[in-house]
């Protein structure tokens, strides 16, 4: 092959590295990019974790200071122990239904936005980061690094929540207010739609 | 006989095309993919394509949101949250295949009766512009929810289709603004009669 032939070549297949370049994000897990980023990531890849956990930081920012921050610590805490058990303990029969639960109870909370006091809101928290939490951990099934993976799903949880904290309480004007119950709505009425579905939200 | 197979390959291909030719397999090549991810992007994108694949359904769901501001608050924040919530329990009759008389029927109404509104600029009492709302938001809900369980990923269809109403209700929102100056209030009216014109029409190439 000539080196005019080989530039013509390069030039023919570039396109097609071009393609392939941007890489389709959608292991799960994504072992490709480390455990700790695989925990990073898991809750969010899957709807019936990452919503509750998104409400949870909309939740969390519509309370008082004090409880958004203790909020701020316990979600990480319970999601990381819970993970932690899941490694040792089998899965718990109808554990997405709890997940998906809490995506009903949370969503309908965050839309409704009712003053709940500190230790409720508490409760209300931990429960749902804990089963989100075993989830995660009885999926982990030895294949990644408890070690890197567990930090990595604990950072999740709690940038989840310091972003809806964040947005919920600087962003203080009504209509965005009105906006975050409207997602509350939304986040409720996946859930309520999912529990419908058959045992492993499959037909 | 490794300096005669390196003189070859010299000879038929050059280092860097070969490397190319490679790579460019590795593009043709499908990747290895988890089965749950690829299922949560095609059954979000299925279920974020439907409400707007639907004349009815799109018309239906804007008009919402405009019917809302002109009603001012609380309605321009209480109808578009109401309408999911309610949309989710006729998903759910939807999923469990519990039949609904005339959905399709009910669905086209919806477009035709929210463009009344907006055309007329009524303003019932709030509750019963959320009971019009819920008893629409039924048959949509019904609609969607029937088709969620042979969805690739079901929760990522459900996700989908109450994301795209709920910015449907947002962008209805968003026009709806224009009703603050007199001119735009007169063609939010116009819009009203365009939108139930068209679910008239629906509607009438149901029934008849």
């Amino acid at each position: 092959m000539t080196a005019k032939h080989s530039g013509a070549a390069a030039v023919a297949l570039a396109p097609l590295l071009l393609l392939r370049w941007p890489a389709p994000a959608a292991a799960h897990p994504m072992t490709g990019v480390g455990d700790f980023y695989a925990g990073l990531l898991h809750p969010l890849t899957a709807v019936e974790m990452a919503l509750p956990l998104i409400a949870l930081g909309l939740l969390a920012g519509q309370q008082q200071r004090d409880t958004a921050i203790r909020l701020m610590a316990a979600v990480p805490l319970a999601l990381g122990l819970s993970a932690l058990l899941g490694l040792v303990l089998p899965a718990p029969a109808g554990l997405q239904y709890a997940n998906i639960g809490a995506m009903v109870v949370l969503g309908a909370l965050v839309a409704t936005a009712p003053a709940l006091p500190a230790p409720a809101v508490l409760v209300l928290a931990a429960v749902p980061a804990a089963t989100v939490g075993l989830a995660n951990g009885a999926e982990l099934g030895g294949q990644l690094s408890a070690v890197r993976f567990v930090p990595g799903l604990a950072l999740a949880g709690f940038l989840l929540v310091t972003y809806g904290v964040g947005s919920a309480r600087r962003l203080r004007a009504p209509w965005a207010q009105m906006g975050f119950r409207v997602v509350g709505s939304w986040i409720a009425a996946v859930g309520v739609l999912s529990l419908a579905l058959p045992a492993g939200g499959q037909p | 006989m490794a300096h005669d197979f390196h003189s070859v390959r010299r000879q038929s291909l050059p280092a860097g095309t070969s490397v190319l030719f490679a790579l460019a397999l590795l593009a043709v090549a499908a990747p290895v993919l988890a089965h749950t991810n690829r299922d949560v992007g095609a059954g979000l994108l299925s279920g974020l394509l439907h409400p707007l694949t639907g004349l009815d359904h799109l018309l239906a769901m804007v008009a919402v949101g405009i019917w809302g501001t002109q009603l001012g608050t609380p309605a321009i924040w209480l109808l578009p949250l109401t309408f999911p919530l309610v949309m989710s329990f006729g998903g759910v009759l939807g999923v469990r295949a519990v039949p609904l008389p005339a959905v399709e029927i009910g669905v086209a109404a919806s477009a035709a009766v929210l463009g009344l509104m907006i055309l007329l600029s009524a303003r019932p009492l709030l509750s019963v512009a959320a009971g019009i709302v819920g008893a629409f938001a039924i048959f949509h809900g019904h609609a969607h929810g029937a088709e969620l369980p042979a969805a690739a990923e079901p929760l990522a269809y459900g996700l989908g289709f109450v994301l795209v109403t709920g910015l449907l209700h947002a962008a209805g929102i968003a026009v709806g603004l224009l009703d603050r100056w007199p001119a735009g209030a007169l063609a939010l009216r116009g819009l009203g009669a365009v939108i139930g014109a068209i679910g008239l029409y629906l509607l009438g190439g149901l029934l008849l």
